[in-house]
């Protein structure tokens, strides 16, 4: 490899959601992953957590594939169990080195049975389930965990720390225990580095050693179905459910005393989802949050805030809270707060919720110590508002909580956008390091009599000691078109995949059926040897006879085993209809559309450039840059300008970018891959083919018509006074010793017609507030708010408000301040002051209305694209979780204001994250679909059209099949097409089938069941 | 003016100005009062073409099978209006494609009385056409299913065996499939094989197969017009079902057949509102 | 079957592969012990099962019958259960209607970290129909 070329391998350091993003985005798109963990596991808090706001997704459920992809991936390596110990080198060419901490466990041998954990002596609080519950000595971190290899922790272990038990060891049927296993040192070489070592909860509660207070998050372990109580609301004391429970808010948050001077970000959402989940569980629960503000930012929160309110009943309370004491006798918990006549009060509670915030990782020391970043002052990496990926160190990217605290989408963003910032360094080097896997053709089974092979397994004795095998095996043998059939002690041994291989060549197998374990964790494998065998991999099924079968009915064998055998029966039935599927594979034009050219748009379509690739950027304005044109200085007092200019200035001159400004888009046509825009300018029509589109159209200022706006001068918004402060000798009065102004939050935000937060206005206002301080000291500055929400560091400029003297007084939706005139036509702002409980009257110079960000128009490119729109005409994501950036559609994606509401900095993690998911798209010569998708017979299909709009993927439309007759039948678009089946079940003249589960397989298995 | 001439009227018009290619109507009939369908192609035999209480066919479902030379023209009353707008919704047909003459519709008999289906008829005006054939009739207000409440008032013992009971006359003769103009489909689920769902024959379970998932195919696209059940040879009730299915689609998704074309069929659409009343309960 | 307590019911699941399989594998995981009546037929989603496979299933004999996705806003194909739900209610409402017993065919949510809820579900189904009986509405005599 030449001294310049990169090398095209990536370091994720934290396999926490971040890491596993980024892994998985990098893997797809070209990249060799190492993606090393301290802990025995990848999965991170958000394994933890047991549903996820503002959709009450289960978390787990929407994590667990990610996991076993990124557990399987061929070009990612998960190290687990490991630290880095040594970085070196220059941005393209790194050298790493990594310390393996002895796992004794073989991560090879073991196949995460599990015997050995349940005759392990010892017991030791479980981590995972926040020390409200006891694991073995020899354990994996949760049911799910990739890789689902167990570990022993050598602390605690007997046989390791007194030379005594060693049970597990003999437990072990395939041998992967080691005591005397030893830490290994390893080196690799990487290209580029992304630090996502995610974040710590915060410990030091001063209230925890009270049997009835809990950590939200080991409340999150209690709402758990899988948790130490099974989701039952439980309170640890006795067990008892309780009534009246309570959450704090900013535990360890907002608190400068304890130098956590920054809001945690994600503590509010989560109190309110788990007030809502709890009461879902107990409807008689009365929870109480104790709040200082609420802030419920993000898209779609402030619904869910209200939800909470006025559905769930959820009793919201703005109240400081003074001191928490137990009552001895009941282990009942009775806090001291402050009520709103300012009065200090008493409110006993049975069980109390501590909304802990989030702290830096406790590696990050560490972190900068060996990858020598800078971390700013509270142990987060440090970063800014215009580089909110990179750390001090070039070709060291950061995502996620490490580098501010933040929610599961942002870090899903950040990591994609991490993953564009690493391509854009290391483009060249793409596909050079990854791996794709060989295998000998496949043989054409068509038309041959089914001859199938059976393996049942015994998983050592977890499936043996309860369900009779032989007798199984004799069983399956009676079955017609069984060839071969044997029993394995673990057929998921690589000597048993050798024997599976043999026994396909030696009687001619064309299908193959294993009876062991379950097929979510373990068809993949045998799909694979299966092709290795030179077997298409869907002539592979599987019989889950353990998990939902021997480790389920331990205590009935005969039941069992009765069971094992109609399972066999039925999956063998099953097999004799399985064919062989091709995958099909569709080119891709290597081009992306990137539509709108601010902020967002302007990062998307800069970065696929410096990736490789051919852009247009599509732009209805003269100018570019959107709404950050009317952004003069941040809060940390960077300028934008100068930062949008340069970004402008390399876009235009980029060599691989079209710019079409004034351009509006006409049509597109098309799907993933393959799509053709009709683009009309003053020029014309020019029509441009792309293999991915990236929706960045923006939004607007909300125009008020309120507070006397329009009607007085005097009355403007929060981006007119920005500009203003700009301007040299600007006076707002001719007064200057005593001016005030007044700025009034949620103008047009959180209410009925635009219900959502415009999440920037707070801090905006407090930006132009302490800009108005700086510049005339004398001016009184009024803010009227609801919740001020200056999430994450942003709270350290809300303090220095205050203490410049910036006054903000709370108001309630329900009694908004009045702006009027007075005799002396003055304009006179009135609002009730919550603290003395009074309505005041502030004479104001200046009113400043702090207005939201609405959506434009975007139906037109909605319904072009198929993509949906929120209610409030926003764009509405695949996944409001885990695919943030993406549509259902695939091949399109979406970035920035056109999304919600957002700062510049996420924006610009956005536009990259977007550019990194049509990268990873375009740098694909062609893409294959599964072969589980969805066939119509035309012979069947009315073309009533019925089943268009149940496709979720868009992937249905009724075209003419038949020039001639012109008969029209449904259409399935291979590479859009999931396999879900939605349709097929739904069309009364069976004219779709689903691959993988068809009609006649189903049949077949139903039939088995006698 | 009478009912007949101003049809025959409208229909030589339209046939003398070649905006149609064939009216689909009825003629007098041979045997008894029975009036067949007809399809007029000249302005002669549109003199031919009546409608009245004898027409118990529904129209809509010959155009399925109607040669397609330009514009069909069709009689279409309360219920088979309904029929026609069902079927262009499902893309059978375009609105272009066909001429409307509407009646206003007081009924057909069957053994000298009003069909069953007629009595609870709540829209006898069609709300699909071209042109009125007369003056729009009043609509009735009854309770469309007081049948269906009461049969589920009954246990399910009873409800079985009455189901049985209806099932086991069947002779699969499809008459009840043919006469129905939601039932187009190229290859009728009955007619399938590979797999075969269920039996072909004149077995019970198979039968009662037959008509549970007939019944389910009719929802949200049965009109109620009762063809199906005048056709039938041996007497099945097979509106039992179907009103059922209406009473469901109505209730749950509050969705009437054939009534707009804006709306989607609840089949081929969802909601994330929808009762999930019959699930299993904690 | 001789007496009614010595009825050992059959009874077949159709699970979608992302929750409720995932779920039932978690029960299993957690050694969570249910009645071993059961027999799970593993589909894409519940947008996947056809009223086809439930009738067929009655016809075999099939004492109970049990359909379980994930549960509403959580199916992995975003709105495959939202389809499922409006089939299943006619399907339910109609075999009902027609005098199927009312438990012998059910529908539930289950998520992949309901292993609990699953094992529940599966005692409940099974008592449900111990104490219907066989299956002998709508069974095909051969
Ligand atoms: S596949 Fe079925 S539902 Fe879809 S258009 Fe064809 S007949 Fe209608
Ligand atoms: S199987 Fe699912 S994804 Fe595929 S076409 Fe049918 S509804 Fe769409
Ligand atoms: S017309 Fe009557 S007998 Fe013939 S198939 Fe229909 S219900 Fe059965
Ligand atoms: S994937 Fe579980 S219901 Fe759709």
């Amino acid at each position: 490899m030449g001294e310049n070329t990169p090398i095209g391998s990536v370091l994720i350091v934290g396999g926490g959601i971040a890491g596993i993003q980024s892994a998985l985005d990098l893997a797809e798109s070209g990249f060799y992953v190492y993606l090393v963990e301290e802990g025995p596991s990848i999965g991170g808090v958000m394994a933890q957590l047991d549903k996820t706001f503002p959709t009450n997704d289960c978390s787990l459920c929407i994590l667990s594939p990610k996991l076993v992809e990124c557990g399987r991936h061929l070009n990612v390596k998960n190290i687990t169990y490991s630290e880095i110990i040594g970085f070196e080198g220059t941005p393209g060419n790194f050298k790493v080195k990594i310390r393996k901490k002895p796992r004794y466990v073989d991560l090879e041998k073991c196949v995460g049975c599990g015997i050995c954990a349940q005759k392990c002596p010892v017991k030791v609080d479980d981590n995972y389930n926040e020390k409200l519950a006891k694991r073995r000595a020899i354990y994996v971190e949760y049911p799910q965990a990739v890789p689902l290899c167990y570990a022993i922790d050598a602390e605690h272990c007997l046989k390791i720390t007194k030379g005594k038990c060693g049970v597990c060891q003999k437990l072990c049927k395939s041998g992967a225990i080691d005591y005397e296993a030893k830490e290994e040192i390893i080196e690799i070489e990487v290209g580029a580095v992304l630090l996502t070592p995610g974040l710590e909860k915060f410990k030091n509660n001063p209230y925890i050693g009270f049997d009835n207070v809990v950590s939200s998050i080991q409340f999150e372990r209690i709402l758990s179905a899988s948790g130490p109580f099974k989701g039952h609301v439980e309170r640890p004391s006795d067990g008892k459910s309780p009534e009246k429970i309570a959450f704090l808010q900013c535990v360890g948050s907002r608190d400068v005393s304890i130098e956590h001077g920054y809001c945690s970000s994600v503590c509010c959402m989560y109190a309110i989802k788990e007030a809502i989940i709890a009461k879902e569980h107990a409807h008689h629960l009365k929870p109480t949050i104790f709040y200082m503000d609420i802030r419920a930012f993000g898209k779609g929160f402030e619904s869910y805030y209200e939800r909470a309110k006025n559905e769930y009943g959820i009793n919201f309370r703005r109240s400081k809270v003074v001191q928490i004491e137990e009552d001895i006798e009941t282990k009942d918990i009775i806090i001291r707060c402050v009520d709103e006549n300012g009065n200090q009060v008493k409110e006993r509670f049975e069980l109390v919720i501590m909304s802990v915030g989030l702290e830096p990782t406790k590696t990050s020391k560490r972190i900068k110590d060996v990858f020598g970043i800078s971390l700013e002052k509270y142990g987060f990496a440090q970063t800014n508002s215009s580089s909110p990926l990179t750390t001090s160190r070039p070709g060291v990217f950061v995502s996620g909580a490490f580098s501010q605290p933040k929610d599961i989408p942002e870090t899903v963003v950040q990591s994609s956008g991490a993953v564009s910032a690493a391509a854009e360094i290391l483009g060249g080097a793409r596909g050079s390091l990854t791996k794709e896997k060989k295998y000998p053709d496949e043989l054409n089974i068509f038309g041959d009599p089914p001859r199938i092979g059976v393996f049942i397994c015994h998983c050592g004795i977890n499936i043996g000691s309860v369900v009779d095998v032989p007798s199984v095996v004799e069983h399956v043998k009676t079955l017609p078109n069984v060839y071969f059939a044997s029993e394995s002690l673990y057929t998921c041994a690589t000597d048993t995949q050798n024997q599976i291989k043999e026994a396909i060549v030696e009687h001619k197998l064309n299908r193959f059926v294993v009876a062991a374990c379950s097929p979510r964790t373990h068809e993949p494998l045998f799909q694979e040897t299966l092709r290795e065998a030179g077997l298409n991999k869907y002539l592979f099924e599987m019989a889950n006879i353990r998990d939902q079968c021997s480790w389920v009915h331990m205590q009935d064998p005969e039941g069992a085993t009765e069971k094992a055998k109609d399972l066999a029966s039925m999956a063998i039935s099953k097999a004799r209809r399985l064919f062989s599927l091709t995958p099909h594979s569709l080119g891709v034009t290597s081009k992306g559309l990137v539509i709108g050219g601010g902020i967002a748009g302007l990062n998307s379509a800069y970065s696929l450039a410096e990736q490789g690739f051919e852009v247009a950027l599509v732009e209805r304005e003269e100018v570019l840059g959107g709404q950050a044109n009317e952004i003069h200085f941040t809060l940390d007092n960077n300028s934008p300008k100068k930062y949008l200019d340069e970004l402008i200035k390399n876009v235009e001159n980029h060599p691989k970018i079209s710019v079409c400004k004034k351009t509006q888009i006409k049509n597109i046509e098309g799907f993933v891959g393959n799509f053709k825009t009709t683009l009309n300018n003053c020029k014309g029509e020019i029509s441009y083919e792309h293999g991915a589109v990236i929706v960045a159209t923006g939004a607007c200022e909300y125009e008020p018509n309120e507070y006397l706006y329009g009607k007085d001068p005097k009355v403007i918004t929060q981006r007119k006074l920005e500009k203003k402060l700009t301007e040299e000798n600007w006076q707002f009065t001719s007064n200057k010793e005593k001016s005030s102004i007044v700025m009034i939050q949620c103008v047009g935000s959180r209410e009925k017609e635009r219900p959502n937060c415009s999440r920037i206005c707070c801090s905006q206002a407090i930006k132009n507030a302490l800009r108005v301080k700086e510049l005339n000291p004398y001016t009184d500055v009024y803010i009227l708010y609801r919740d001020i929400r200056t999430y994450g560091f942003r709270e350290e400029y809300y303090r220095l408000a205050r203490e410049k003297g910036i006054i903000f007084i709370q108001y309630d939706a329900s009694k908004k301040p009045l702006v009027e005139y007075d005799d002396e036509y003055n304009i006179n702002v009135k609002v009730r002051d919550p603290i003395i409980n009074q309505e005041i009257s502030l004479i104001s110079d200046l009113v400043v209305l702090s207005v939201g960000i609405k959506p434009y128009e975007n139906k037109n490119i909605a319904k072009m694209l198929k993509v949906p729109l929120t209610l409030d005409g926003f764009f509405l994501e695949a996944h409001v979780k885990l695919r943030p950036v993406e549509f259902s559609t695939e091949g399109v994606f979406v970035a920035g204001l056109a999304h919600s509401p957002k700062f510049i900095d996420e924006s610009i993690s956005q536009g990259k994250a977007a550019s990194a998911k049509a990268a990873s798209l375009l740098s694909k010569d062609h893409i294959s679909a599964d072969g589980t998708i969805s066939t119509v017979d035309i012979d069947r299909c009315t073309s009533c059209g019925s089943c268009i709009n149940l496709c979720a993927y868009n992937a249905i439309e009724i075209k003419i099949v038949n020039e001639r007759t012109g008969k029209k039948s449904a259409q399935i678009n291979e590479a859009l097409c999931k396999g879900c089946g939605a349709c097929s079940a739904n069309c009364r003249c069976n004219a779709i089938d689903v691959c993988g589960t068809t009609a006649e397989q189903i049949y077949e298995a139903v039939c088995a069941f006698k | 003016m009478n009912i007949n001439n101003s049809i025959q009227e409208k229909a030589k018009e339209l046939l003398a100005k070649n905006s149609v290619g064939v009216v689909v109507g009825f003629s007098k009939g041979t045997i008894n009062n029975k009036s067949t369908p007809f399809f007029a192609r000249t302005p002669v035999e549109a003199e031919k073409l009546i409608c009245d209480s004898n027409c118990t066919q529904n129209l809509a479902t010959y155009l399925h099978t109607i040669e397609r030379k330009g514009k069909i023209g069709i009689l279409a009353r309360g219920c088979e209006a309904r029929s026609v707008l069902t079927l262009i919704k499902e893309k059978q047909l375009n609105r272009e494609d066909v001429y409307i003459i509407g009646i206003p519709c007081q009924g057909v008999a069957e053994n000298g009385e009003l069909h069953s289906s007629c009595k609870i008829c709540t829209s006898k005006n069609p709300v699909i056409y071209d042109d009125l054939a007369s003056e729009k009739v009043e609509d009735q207000e009854v309770d469309r299913f007081e049948e269906v409440n009461l049969f589920e008032g009954q246990s399910s013992d009873e409800r079985w065996s009455f189901f049985e009971n209806e099932v086991s006359k069947c002779i699969r003769c499809y008459a009840c499939r043919n006469a129905c103009p939601s039932c187009y489909c190229p290859s009728c689920f009955v007619d399938q094989s590979q797999p075969s769902w269920f039996g072909k024959t004149n077995n019970l379970s198979d039968t009662s197969v037959f008509h549970i998932v007939r019944a389910l195919h009719m929802a949200g696209r049965c009109v109620d017009c009762g063809a199906c059940s005048r056709s039938c040879p041996m007497g099945v009730n097979l509106r039992k079902l179907t009103l059922k299915m209406e009473k469901e689609v109505l209730e749950r998704f509050n969705y009437t057949t054939g009534m707009n074309l804006e709306e989607a069929a609840p089949l081929a659409s969802f909601s994330a509102e929808d009762n999930e009343d019959y699930m299993r309960e904690e | 079957m001789s007496r009614e307590t010595d009825f050992n019911p059959k009874i077949l699941a159709f699970l979608c592969n992302w929750c409720s399989y995932a779920g039932a594998d978690l029960a299993g995981i957690s050694r969570l012990q249910y009645p071993a009546n059961v027999r799970v037929i593993r589909v894409p989603c519940s947008g996947r099962v056809d009223p086809f496979y439930i009738l067929k299933a009655l016809q075999q004999g099939v004492d109970g019958i049990l359909v379980s996705g994930c549960h509403p806003g959580d199916c992995h194909y975003l709105s495959g259960n939202y389809v499922a739900r409006r089939r299943f209610a006619l399907l339910k409402k109609l075999l009902d209607y027609v005098g199927i017993e009312d438990k012998r065919v059910q529908f539930t949510w289950v998520s992949a970290a309901e292993g609990e809820r699953y094992s529940q579900v599966i005692k409940g189904i099974t008592e449900d129909i111990k104490k219907l009986g066989p299956a002998k509405r709508l069974v095909k005599k051969f």
